[in-house]
């Protein structure tokens, strides 16, 4: 079964502490106490590098973007937990601000360092979320290793460790109210006929993706149609119509992207891909590509903007705390639209009706296309990162490196994800309105969020 | 009398154990390798039939009567191997000028083009655009073992991805004309399901070419020939498919686009009639072979596909598309494609049935090609399947995991070498080709390792030949990075006899390309026809060959020549080469036989199924095949007593159910006493008098799976008959709520008024849940009550049943049948029912049984019970089992269909599919491997198991139950009538007769629609079976008179209403 019951996470934990007695022994036995791992536990850039690892294991799993959002949110929710235990003056409690939210068990024992009970947390939180629980167990043997090395005490891990188990616990127990669960069984969309209606889209022809995520729980959110955007336009082929008019948009745009592939408009589409999942057929022969999601684009600008402040451990937390719940509530509020108004891709009707043959810059990911997800989340966290880090942050988004595209720099979270709209249109999966509409929509869930969720005292 | 003869033909196989029919040769100078290496350049990426192969032509270059052997290679260069007899070969290619280097060959074909009574030798050149001679290449016979390259001459010098090369007489002007098969040069992208491409000529795509006094002429767009560019041809395989003389076509084509099938038009013109001929393709169809499977002199097509042999290797090595691609597909014209071989049986010349699965070949692994031959001479043809492929390209690990992550990563960084790299971490794994003995009547053993042909192999292109002149056939097989296979039959041990045939059919046709030879013997006929291109890239000798078993003498041979025209011989020798050249003999008229024309008649009155959109598997999401699709029902009766047969046939959900009442002329249809029921699905109906009043009421029952549990569209109806007009009665006092699939009447208490019985088809929300059998008491005027009766409840998913005193003490008995479920037999104690079922010996006939018909079916005066189940050509097998439980914890049950295998049961759903319904068991299976090899009992915790209900399918076969004294023997039911579901049973009690009729269409692609039969009829006297060729889901026959005539009615799901007339 996947979650270990309370039983078995002690024995191995037990196991553990029992390697790691012994060898703190011989530390202490051999040589003077060493604190390098104090600063270690201090420097944020160690929840950056755990919140990294966790985004890695999610493309290594391939996980839709909302389901990300939700493989990004929990961890981040029980570290901030911990941050808030460890400093009440500073940080509010979540409960009463959270659907269903109750305080995670006080820390008491002194014992515990807070930094590692909320990194611990995080990764047992993570690792009950993803399937690929050895990439995530590997790394942590090895940064506990590297701690002891650098003189962590067997009591400070032992009871930081219990604790995190403990609140990471909490935490689990509350997101398996949220429906998830509930919702894998729930029917597949099933295809309707009518040229206005979302339709599979090549070349795999996916079924389409998460049709009840409006049934998830939302964190801050009333619900999931709590700020529904204006409707689409009526899907029509008559060439005087405001829909028309945007396909040929899309249309054209496409052309112009396809004979120049250098293009500021290429370039910001690709950049902001964020495809999970992309397959290429070579004949019999395939590969796929993956990526990180959109959500998860966001969560590494908020590695970036923490290290260009040089920010502290606990405020980093609640920065990527923010932003996973900007994200995770965004996605619910899109879905919710998109599985309603099941709007057709650009490239179903474009294939039909103009040119049988266009295929747009990127490929077309498989869920309706009103309103625009990345829009949507795009704005949400920009607006939570702005509340944490300021309006005018300049930034250099490196985040698509790794996957081979370039760096792009920008004046403002805003401005970032004002692009990120635009990059659909360019990309060829959606219409202008989608966009723009998108934006709004994310607007109004970020601003919500950002009233009605206070960290910070 | 066969029995009997099948077991001598094994004895005889054993008798030789120590030595296989096959030897394999060591090849000592007839050594071929086709070596293949990839480059970051070129490779199955950059080139999509890196991996295809190549193949073998087989033709006596010198006339001496010894058959040469030419390889093609695509790297490699092609060799030329003389044949200088017992077995020793002399390489000959560099000074017969056929090395072809430095291109990339594929198929080639020996032809005297130049009708010089030597045989000449065409390749099809392929791969990068480049390099010398980078055309087809036209090698003329000097006559002195030289070549010369003449292909410009002839205007066969084309450039394209070329396949292979058919050369025949397809105009009958007496010279040989080529089909080139070219693959298309465009790249498999996002383009399929488009509509209307095919018509779209393409200058790289396939050829017809007719020979003009000796230069070729692309004609395919007169001829109707398509040369689009969604054309990915891997196969051209030639016959007279429909017998009427003229050559006609099959062309398999690869990936997204449907095989084709060209019927002659007899005017230079073909007509492209797969839609029509075929009920089933093959997706990615690769080479094929066309010959007559069991001397039925009709020709049967075998097209091989990729689909993997094992359960476990069909879960981690292949991809499956989804039913609404399957779908989407459909409509857009690109017909029902499944990945599997196909077995396309003739039946009757109008069409074929598909039975690969039936016979056991349907999943044969990467297979290129097939050749059916008859390999140890006992007078039927065997099947030799090539396969492999040197890297398996869709492992769904490598898919997944490996050519993901960091190497794709390093691919986009910087383009040193990925490609290549990710190959190399493709696994590769060499596979044993696959050999089919022919046991008759389309049943087939795998004889791999009695037959010495189990080497595991990377093989593509295959030809037989007699290469040592012994009368039986040797076989050659192209292998990628490891040395060809050059088997020696070694069948004289088997003391057969065979029958060689050489044919000249005039100056231009030197080698009889065309013919057609039928021979008589012991009451037994076989029939050939010599078009040697064949299989994958390859083509056979210019020669027929015929095993004949134990049979001393041929009583007569008739040539059917190209001309139309005939030659008959009587009392030929057996085991020698007869050559027969059509001007020394005395030729005769040739009388065609002409296909029967389709008997549908006009219809006596119209009727329209509509089947409303519910897609099964969009709720529950595990379900291999769809249940709700069931309608419509139909019941007959005179009811206005005007001497004509009256209906009602049921619609389906959004449909009125119709009456169509006999007036003068015709019929009158009345829908207003349904108008309330609209949103019913009718499933079942019966006229009978309810009320005792004289005249017939009629009962409809609400059915379907589109409901939720307690819709009141599932509520059952009564109609009483007031002076001719129904109006829906209240008498029905049970208000139930369920799924009906059958309702039959019965007098249980023996009071004078017809009480019902109604059978409950399943729960709707979850299929495998059981349903009760409902009793309803008729209290003397029409009004019915429910009667409780313990035994019927929870007896399975019911789907029919019939009503009958079986133990003959005077109370009406009933048997029901259903899905997961045995045949049940309920005795009537004076008025309680018990269930009997193992005292009559049938309590382990659990099966998917779907209709059954007391029916005197062995004729000798005691009723008897045919029950129709899914056959045996489906994903159905023996011993299936069902697991139904909410395994997650999350509310909803999960259906797992698990085939037994030693003893485990392993699910048969794709790891995708079940993880998207439990994503718990992603954590511990998250490689497709793991998975592929898990059990149920590995899946799943005792506890878990525990809870699930477990159901168990022991028999799949349509079987008769024939009533002994003790109880019923069962038999299986003819093969045919296995070749698909049974839902329909009907009696023709005029004529000792039964139709049978099924078909289910929708099942998920990986498993495969049902879809082989077009009805059968059974005549009970002599057992001959003969098609109705009515196309469609069969769901209910009818018979009537109607002005002095029978008819057949036939109600179909989706489709209007058929009526036959009976002969």
């Amino acid at each position: 079964m996947l979650i270990l019951s309370p039983k078995r996470i002690k024995m191995k934990i037990k196991a553990f502490f029992s390697i790691l007695t012994l060898t703190a022994l011989v530390l202490f036995s051999s040589c003077e106490e060493k604190t390098e791992y104090k600063d270690h536990l201090n420097d944020a850039a160690l929840f950056r590098e755990v919140e990294q690892k966790l985004s890695d294991v999610i493309v290594y799993d391939i996980f839709s973007p909302p389901i990300a959002s939700r493989v990004h949110v929990y961890p981040s929710i029980a570290a901030y937990a911990i941050m808030q235990q460890a400093h009440p003056d500073k940080y509010q409690s979540l409960q009463g601000q959270l659907t269903d939210y109750t305080d995670v068990p006080a820390l008491e024992d002194r014992k515990v360092i807070p930094n590692l009970a909320a990194v611990h947390a995080f990764l047992t939180v993570g690792k009950a979320l993803i399937f690929s629980e050895e990439k995530i167990e590997d790394y942590q043997q090895q940064l506990y290793d590297q701690l002891q090395d650098e003189g962590l005490s067997s009591l400070e891990f032992k009871a930081s460790i219990k604790y995190g188990e403990a609140v990471a616990e909490h935490i689990l127990n509350w997101a398996d109210g949220d429906f998830y669960k509930q919702t894998r069984t729930f029917p597949k969309y099933t295809i309707q006929e009518e040229d206005r209606y979302w339709k599979p889209t090549p070349p795999d022809y996916m079924e389409g993706i998460e049709p009840h995520w409006n049934k998830i729980r939302p964190m801050v959110l009333k619900s999931a149609d709590q700020f529904p955007p204006v409707d689409p336009y009526p899907v029509t082929m008559d060439k005087d119509s405001p829909f028309y008019k945007e396909l040929i948009e899309v249309y054209e745009t496409g052309n112009m992207i396809a004979e120049n592939k250098d293009s500021e408009e290429a370039q910001i589409a690709s950049f902001w891909d964020c495809n999970p999942y992309v397959s290429h057929h070579k004949g019999h022969a395939m590969f796929a590509t993956k990526k990180i999601t959109p959500g998860g684009h966001w969560i590494g600008i908020v590695k970036i903007a923490s290290e260009l402040k040089n920010d502290s451990f606990d405020h980093t937390v609640n920065a990527y705390m923010m932003t996973s719940i900007a994200l995770f509530d965004g996605f619910i509020s899109c879905w919710d639209t998109k599985w309603n108004t099941l709007v057709v891709r650009p490239e179903t009707l474009i294939n039909q009706y103009i040119d049988e043959e266009w295929l747009p810059h990127l490929q077309t990911p498989p869920f309706p296309e009103y309103t625009s997800g990345h829009s949507v989340i795009s704005r949400a966290a920009a607006i939570a990162l702005t509340a944490v880090y300021g309006d005018n942050f300049e930034f250099l988004d490196t985040t698509e490196r790794v996957y081979g595209l370039g760096d792009r720099s920008f004046k403002s979270f805003i401005d970032a994800s004002n692009e990120a709209a635009m990059s659909r249109l360019y990309g060829g999966i959606h219409y202008r309105r989608a966009c723009e509409e998108g934006v709004k929509q994310g607007e109004a869930v970020g601003t919500y969020i950002v009233k009605n969720l206070m960290t910070l005292k | 009398m066969n029995k009997i003869y099948l077991y001598f033909i094994a004895f005889l196989s054993l008798g030789c154990a120590d030595q296989s029919l096959f030897e394999l040769k060591e090849t000592g100078n007839l050594a071929f390798e086709n070596t293949l290496s990839y480059t970051e350049a070129f490779n199955p990426y950059t080139y999509r039939n890196f991996f295809n192969g190549a193949g073998v032509a087989m033709g006596d270059i010198n006339n001496d009567g010894l058959t040469d052997i030419y390889f093609t290679g695509n790297i490699a260069d092609n060799k030329l191997f003389l044949n200088k007899g017992n077995w020793e070969f002399e390489d000959i290619t560099t000074s017969a000028g056929v090395l072809c280097s430095g291109v990339w060959s594929t198929g080639a074909t020996f032809v005297d083009i130049n009708q010089d009574g030597f045989l000449d030798l065409y390749v099809c050149k392929s791969g990068l655009p480049e390099g010398a001679n980078r055309h087809n290449e036209l090698f003329i016979n000097q006559g002195n073992y030289t070549f010369k390259e003449e292909s410009r001459k002839y205007g066969l010098d084309i450039v394209g991805l070329s396949v292979q090369a058919a050369f025949f007489d397809y105009d009958k002007d007496g010279d040989l004309d080529c089909y080139l098969l070219n693959n298309s040069i465009r790249s498999v992208g996002a383009y399929d399901l488009i509509e209307n491409q095919r018509t779209i000529p393409s200058k790289d795509g396939n050829r017809l070419l007719e020979n003009r006094n000796g230069v070729f002429v692309n004609v395919s767009q007169e001829a109707g020939i398509y040369s689009s560019a969604i054309g990915f041809g891997l196969g051209i395989t030639l016959s007279d498919f429909n017998n009427d003389g003229w050559t006609d076509l099959f062309i398999s084509n690869d990936f997204f686009e449907k095989d084709y099938l060209y019927l002659n038009n007899q005017n230079k013109t073909f007509t492209e009639v797969s839609d029509h001929y075929f009920t089933a393709l093959s997706m990615g169809s690769m080479g094929a072979d066309a010959a007559d499977l069991d001397n039925d002199l009709k020709t049967d097509l075998i097209v091989t596909e990729m689909l993997p042999e094992t359960l476990e290797r069909k879960k981690s090595k292949q991809m499956y598309e989804s039913w609404d691609k399957h779908q989407l597909a459909k409509d857009k014209g690109y017909h029902k494609q499944f990945p599997r071989n196909v077995l396309q049986r003739n039946i009757e010349n109008q069409g074929f049935a598909e039975i690969s699965r039936q016979s056991g070949i349907d999943a044969t692994e990467w297979s290129w090609a097939a050749l059916l031959f008859d390999m140890d001479n006992d007078g039927l043809r065997d099947i030799y399947i090539s396969n492999g492929i040197f890297k398996d390209l869709l492992d769904r690990d490598y898919l997944a995991y490996m050519a993901n992550e960091e190497k794709v990563r390093q691919m986009i960084q910087n383009d040193q070498d990925v490609l290549s790299k990710l190959i190399d971490i493709m696994p590769s794994k060499a596979i044993q080709n696959a050999v089919f003995k022919n046991k008759g009547g389309f049943e087939f053993e795998d004889m791999r390792e009695a037959w010495g042909m189990n080497q595991p192999s990377f093989s593509n292109g295959s030809a037989y030949a007699d290469l040592d002149n012994d009368g039986d056939l040797d076989l050659v097989v192209n292998n990628v990075n490891m040395p060809s296979f050059v088997y020696e039959n070694k069948s004289e041990s088997l003391g057969n006899n065979y029958l060689k045939l050489s044919l000249r059919a005039g100056k231009e046709n030197a080698f009889g390309v065309g013919s057609k030879v039928i021979i008589h013997y012991n009451q037994k006929s076989q029939i050939a026809e010599l078009y040697p291109s064949k299989g994958f890239e390859s083509s056979a000798p210019n020669y027929l060959h015929f095993g004949l078993g134990k049979a001393t003498q041929i009583d007569s041979l008739e040539i059917l020549w190209p001309n139309l025209k005939k030659t008959v011989q009587y009392q030929v020798a057996v085991n020698q080469h007869l050559k027969i050249d059509q001007d020394a003999t005395d030729l005769k008229k040739y009388d065609l036989t002409t296909a029967k024309s389709d008997t549908k008649e006009a219809p006596l009155f119209e009727f329209q199924h509509r089947e409303n959109n519910f897609v099964d598997f969009d709720q529950e999401r595990l379900l291999p095949q769809m249940f709700s699709k069931e309608g419509p029902c139909i019941s007959r009766a005179d009811l206005n007593g005007d001497g004509i047969d009256d209906y009602f046939i049921g619609g389906a959900k959004g449909q009125l159910g119709s009456l169509y009442i006999s007036n003068a002329q015709d019929f009158d249809l009345v829908q207003k006493p349904f108008s309330k029921s609209r949103d019913s699905e009718d499933t079942s109906s019966l006229f009978f008098d309810a009320d005792q009043d004289g005249d017939l009421d009629l009962y409809v029952g609400s059915g379907g799976k589109d409901y939720p549990p307690y819709s009141i569209n599932l509520e059952d109806r009564i109609y009483i008959n007031n002076e001719g007009v129904f109006e829906l009665s209240s008498n029905l006092n049970s208000r139930k709520r369920f799924s009906t699939s059958v309702a039959k009447t019965l007098d249980f208490d023996r009071d004078g008024d017809l009480d019902l019985i109604i059978g409950e088809r399943f729960k709707t929300a979850t299929y495998g849940m059981d349903g009760d059998l409902h009793l309803l008491e008729n209290d003397g005027t029409g009004h019915f009550y429910d009667v409780s009766v313990t035994s019927f409840e929870s007896l399975g998913m019911i789907t029919d049943m019939e009503v009958w005193d079986l133990n003959q003490d005077g109370w009406d008995d009933i048997v029901v049948v259903g899905e997961w479920m045995p045949v049940s037999v309920f005795e009537n104690h004076q008025g309680m029912f018990t269930n009997q079922t193992s005292s009559y010996g049938l309590e382990h006939t659990s099966g998917g049984w779907e209709s059954i018909a007391l029916i005197d079916y062995d004729l000798d005066g005691s009723m008897d019970l045919v029950a129709g189940n899914k056959g045996l050509n489906s994903f159905y097998k023996d011993q299936m089992r069902l697991y139904i439980s909410d395994f997650d914890q999350n509310g909803t049950k999960e259906q797992l269909f698990c085939y037994r295998i030693n003893g485990k049961d392993y699910p048969i759903h794709d790891k995708d599919e079940l993880i998207m319904q439990l994503p718990y068991l992603k954590k511990d299976y998250k490689y497709y491997r793991d998975y592929a090899q898990a059990s149920m009992q590995e899946l799943f915790s005792k506890e878990q198991l525990a809870k699930a209900t477990q159901k168990s399918m022991n028999t799949v076969a349509s079987t008769v139950f024939l009533q002994k004294e003790n109880g019923f023997e069962s038999i299986a039911l003819p093969s045919e009538l296995q070749y698909s579901n049974i839902k329909a049973i009907h009696t023709l009690k005029s004529t000792a007769s039964i139709v049978f009729g099924g078909n289910n269409y929708s099942v998920k692609p990986q498993f495969g629609a049902q879809d082989a039969s077009k009805g059968w009829l059974l005549n009970l006297n002599n057992k001959k079976l003969s098609s109705l060729n009515i196309p469609g889901e069969i769901r209910n026959f009818e018979t009537t008179n109607y002005q002095n005539k029978t008819y057949l009615i036939t109600i179909i799901n989706n489709d209007s209403i058929h009526f036959k007339k009976l002969d």
